[in-house]
């Protein structure tokens, strides 16, 4: 049987399977999920949850630590198209490979946003676990831009994050 | 969507990351539940990531 760091673990990938779709049909893009990396973000915002010497931390708290871990350590990177189509028709033209490829439906180069999709991606988790919690994110699109532009550029701690989205979030009643 | 490393983390390296002190935290959330809810969010606002997407293009021009 799986122990509980284990089980934990293979949790981590819902957040892949279920939101990286989404953001990859928006963008146009093909992301790369490094399974591995997500798992550690999931099970280091748990190991740093307990730093706070709380019982039971609030959906807040466990929404700013998983942001925190994603953001740093950034599961997720644009695949390039482009140059797997190149290394293909080069693997083909030696007689090492066969088959071929149908049109993806990707930007190539990636757009100017695509250096985002990790702050993105962080932040749409947060936004899950609050509303798992019973609230609502109230974050418009220019506050999720500062936001991920933020995230990219400067430093924050885990509380620090948990102050900025908590300064976002309404009661679900309310 | 592509995958990579994905037999995850062993079970030495996850026991290793999540040190048994941080077993019980009470209740948390679930990711399946809560990606879903993100789900739910983005299907509320369907233009949300696209608009969001050209803001950042244009805060990088």
């Amino acid at each position: 049987m799986s122990s509980i760091s284990v089980q934990r673990a293979q949790e981590a990938r819902f957040y892949a399977e279920l939101i990286v779709p989404r953001l990859e049909k928006s963008w146009s893009l093909i992301l790369e999920v490094d399974m591995k990396t997500l798992q550690e973000a999931y099970l280091r915002a748990d190991h740093t949850l307990s730093g706070v010497e709380l019982d039971a931390p609030n959906h807040l708290k466990q929404a700013a630590h998983i942001c925190f871990w994603i953001r740093k350590l950034k599961p997720l990177k644009v695949f390039r198209f482009q140059s797997f189509q190149d290394a293909f028709v080069e693997l083909q033209e030696k007689n090492l490979i066969r088959g071929e490829l149908h049109h993806i439906d990707t930007q190539d180069p990636p757009p100017p946003r695509a250096i985002y999709v990790n702050e993105i991606f962080a932040i749409l988790v947060a936004i899950g676990v609050i509303a798992d919690g019973g609230d609502v994110v109230d974050l418009n699109k220019w506050q999720v831009n500062d936001l991920a532009v933020s995230l990219r550029y400067h430093s924050y701690s885990p509380s620090a994050l948990g102050a900025i989205i908590g300064a976002h979030v309404r009661n679900a009643g309310h | 969507m592509i995958i990579t490393s994905a037999e995850g983390l062993t079970n030495e390296e996850a026991e290793k990351t999540l040190r048994p002190y941080a077993r019980n935290t009470g209740k948390r959330h679930h990711p399946k539940d809560a990606a879903l809810k993100t789900v739910a969010f983005l299907d509320e606002n369907p233009k949300f990531l696209e608009e969001v997407g050209e803001l950042l293009d244009s805060a990088q021009k």
